[in-house]
């Protein structure tokens, strides 16, 4: 009976990898080169702006009297361990007219409290209190009590270099009437000496988890981000740091409360509105990287993260499907959508069922192990080669890491991100998918800060 | 089956891939590190000098001279470090690097390179010539304002607003209209220019105002508004009574804050209304403020209560920028204040606000509220 039903399973796996092995084979070919192919259209970018930052007029922003006041709304819940530093760098940016404006969501952890640390005295700095309703509605609370025409939404446990605001703004200055919203470049800040809310030092993490995110956020935000930018057809901008004009932000509604990717829905109803209006309109990446963040260094936390990143992503696609393949909304529903839903949505779902397939089938003696292996370093070293494409249009633009042991770190952390580390974020991004399918509760879940490391290493959270 | 010789070969691609771009990225951190190495052993021995003449110390000229002396193979890297000293002096000591940039030929390199085929070359020139701020080069500079490229355009606009010469006022405002066929200069870069020009821009300020292009008139009240240019309030006046663009209106009501009298109070106060709309009531509270006026306490008090929040907020600010019978009025309406009385709370608010940015006149007791 058992030897009957094995031999069955044997069929049935070996047509379905006779059947399937053409399209999988053509999906990860596919995937890998769109992502090569967004990585140099990114660099390209990228080289554009490093090569233009003399004559990019950030010296006249600094003393210019039109240039446009930024109100930056930081929501925090329960930040206490990074809370003053975030502060005190948003309070000393060089940006000629701005205010500061924190909205604590109902913290436990007395972060309001620590806030008093972080005053200036020169800098308007707003504190709101409500009571706990998510990152969206404080945030939007902050719009309501911004005074500016812009408005920064920077994650509280963001650190932002001194000329962020100048950075990020910029593009509105250049062009008023038709920017709408514009983003930064957001890098991981694990380990790095943080003195006065500043990175005084780029370095590599000391955890394995988090130096695998470094490479990982490098390649997602040249892709996702400035790839897409330059081809016009932004969809995503991180809530770690976002500039949006005000009148747009408040037109549109602000920010949906209860959705998990609020920061991707947010710019997909910038889209949807402003198309569906016949408006004109520009949403802009800058590739410098002026933010700087703290990124999980336990499993759990990272589980939590990106389980909620995908079923976020899940749920804006779908709520925004009408947009999918609608000349209407040009390259964003042409282009830009229905590669999220192929190689965003759908990758970690059909990476996880190739593994499986090919398990079996190796196990089941359909597949010979040296087939097995060959395929794999196919699959995973395209991957490597989109990686390696990252940092290099990295070292040629804005490198970050001065020492040698990080690049050799960077290159150690590209391959290890293969071993365990793809597959598992796969399955826990599946994992949200599934969890919003059957429709199970919402769970923003917290994120468990260990603070900057301080000037002498120490940490100050 | 996927033939394995297939797969050996593009595994074998693939790796190879990976070790060139490797080595690639090696390459790349090792030639940035050395050529940054050399350019600081090129600019070593002339940054006492450099930082001398931007300090304004080189009484003697003797800094200037050894930097006139740099040899042609180590020029590139000090030039580099002048320039960007350049953008950071004013006086005496910019006037001297200019001369240094002079006698080595930048200038002049600049000029030529305003004619280059290359929009970026063409866009490093107009900057260093804008930083220089020398006024014989607007004429060269103003045709830059309809090249082919917006980022030259843009630059162009910036450095023509650094020198500062108001007969290029007429051309910066024709710059904002369509420049074959794209969108010309935004704005707010055109604006700043202008208000370089001061007030010898103003008669070019005053035609922009009535000129049918809306952009035009949006620029002008800009420039009005924050340069406080005197003779634009009747053209203002008129704007107030007849503009359709909402932009256009604030912007004016803001400039006659500046620039009007106390005839204007009821011509500002009558854009409160609650007819009105809200940006426009917030700018004419704001504008209120800024005329100073007593006669406007009675209604920016009225407006403490508005249900606009932030309307009644620019009215509590702007009674304190009335000065003191503008806070007489915001000390009354904080006493009364309580859960029944938001007029009360706003003004204590801004006596709060003002008296933590040490506005005059502001008493030195806190006002009880709840």
């Amino acid at each position: 009976m058992t030897r009957w039903l094995l031999g069955d399973l044997r069929h049935a796996v070996a047509a379905l990898t006779y059947a399937l092995q053409i399209p999988i084979i053509g999906y990860f070919l596919l995937i890998n080169s769109s992502y090569l192919m967004l990585i140099l259209v990114a660099g390209s970018g990228s080289l554009r702006h490093a090569r233009r930052l003399e004559h990019s007029g950030r010296r006249e922003a600094l003393g210019g009297r039109l240039t446009p006041g930024v109100s930056v709304i930081m929501p925090a819940y329960n930040e206490a361990a990074t809370i003053v530093p975030a502060v005190q760098a948003m309070l000393s940016l060089r940006y000629p007219r701005y205010e500061v404006i924190v909205v604590d969501d109902g913290s436990s952890d007395g972060t309001v409290a620590r806030l008093t640390e972080a005053r200036d005295g020169r800098t308007r700095l707003v504190v709101v209190a409500k009571e706990n309703s998510g990152k969206a509605e404080a945030v939007n609370t902050g719009i309501n009590a911004s005074a500016e025409a812009l408005v920064a939404v920077v994650d509280a446990d963001s650190l932002l270099d001194p000329d962020a605001l100048l950075v990020v703004s910029k593009p509105f200055a250049d062009d008023p009437v038709l920017m709408v919203a514009t983003g930064g470049m957001v890098r991981v800040a694990n380990d790095c000496p943080v003195i006065a809310g500043r990175v005084t030092d780029v370095r590599m993490p000391s955890s394995w988890l988090a130096r695998i995110q470094v490479v990982e956020y490098l390649r997602a935000f040249l892709l996702s981000r400035e790839g897409w930018s330059r081809m016009g057809g932004l969809i995503l901008i991180s809530g770690a740091f976002g500039v949006f004009r005000r009148d747009v932000l408040v037109e549109v509604g602000g920010l949906l409360h209860g959705s998990l990717g609020e920061d991707f829905e947010l710019v997909m109803r910038l889209h949807k509105r402003l198309r569906d209006q016949g408006r004109d309109y520009r949403v802009e990446f800058v590739a410098e990287p002026v933010c700087w963040t703290e990124v999980p260094t336990s499993v759990k936390v990272l589980h939590r993260q990106r389980k909620r990143w995908h079923r976020g992503l899940w749920e804006t696609l779908w709520a925004y499907r009408g947009v999918l393949g609608r000349p209407r909304y040009g390259i964003v529903g042409l282009v830009a959508v229905p590669w999220y839903w192929l190689f965003e949505l759908l990758a970690p779902v059909l990476e996880l069922a190739g593994l499986v397939l090919l398990g079996l089938g190796t196990a089941l003696g359909v597949v010979n192990l040296a087939f097995f292996w060959l395929f794999m370093a196919v699959a995973y070293g395209f991957g490597i080669v989109v990686t390696l494409s990252a940092m290099a249009v990295e070292e040629l633009s804005f490198p970050k890491y001065r020492r040698w042991r990080d690049l050799g770190v960077a290159l150690l952390a590209c391959l290890a991100e293969n071993l365990g580390y793809r597959q598992a974020t796969a399955w826990w991004r599946a994992e949200g998918w599934w969890a919003s399918l059957r429709g199970r509760a919402q769970v923003w879940g917290t994120m468990t800060r260990t603070g900057f490391a301080d000037g002498d290493g120490t940490r100050n959270g | 089956m996927t033939s394995p010789s297939l797969l050996v070969a593009a595994d074998l691609g693939i790796g190879l891939t990976c070790a060139a771009l490797a080595l690639l990225v090696a390459v790349i951190k090792l030639t940035r590190a050395v050529a940054a190495s050399s350019r600081q052993a090129r600019v070593a021995p002339y940054r006492v000098p450099v930082l001398s003449v931007a300090a304004g110390g080189d009484e003697d000229d003797a800094a200037s001279a050894t930097l006139r002396e740099v040899p042609d193979r180590d020029w590139g890297a000090v030039r580099d470090v002048v320039v960007a000293m350049l953008g950071k002096v004013r006086g005496d000591s910019a006037r001297t690097l200019v001369r240094l940039l002079d006698a080595r030929g930048e200038f002049e390199r600049a000029r030529s390179a305003l004619r280059s085929r290359r929009a970026i070359r063409r866009a490093r020139a107009a900057y260093l010539l804008g930083l220089a701020g020398q006024q014989r080069d607007a004429g060269l500079l103003l045709p830059l304002l309809g090249d082919r490229s917006a980022e030259v355009r843009l630059v162009a606009a910036r450095s023509l607003g650094a020198l500062g010469d108001p007969a290029a006022a007429p051309a910066m405002f024709g710059a904002l209209g369509l420049v074959r066929g794209q969108p010309g200069i935004p704005i707010a870069v055109a604006a700043e220019a202008l208000l370089n020009f001061g007030t010898g821009a103003v008669q070019a300020v005053i035609e922009a105002m009535g000129s049918a292009d809306v952009t035009l008139r949006a620029a002008a009240t800009m420039v009005a508004a924050e340069g406080a240019l005197s003779a634009t309030a009747p053209r203002l006046r008129q704007l107030l009574a007849d503009e359709p663009d909402l932009d256009v209106r604030i912007s004016a009501a803001l400039a006659l804050g500046r620039v009007g009298g106390a005839d204007d109070v009821a011509r500002l106060a009558a854009l409160t209304g609650a007819a009105q709309p809200t940006a426009l009531r917030r700018a004419a509270a704001l504008a209120l403020g800024e005329l100073g006026h007593p006669d406007a306490v009675p209604i920016l008090s009225r407006l403490l209560s508005d249900p606009d929040i932030r309307l009644a907020q620019h009215s509590g600010d702007a009674l304190v920028r009335v000065g003191p019978p503008g806070v007489r009025a915001l000390t009354e309406a904080a006493s009364g204040s309580g859960p029944g009385n938001p007029a009360g709370r706003v003004a204590a608010g801004s006596l709060a606000i003002a008296r933590l940015r040490k506005a005059p006149l502001v008493p030195t007791e806190p006002v009880s509220s709840r």
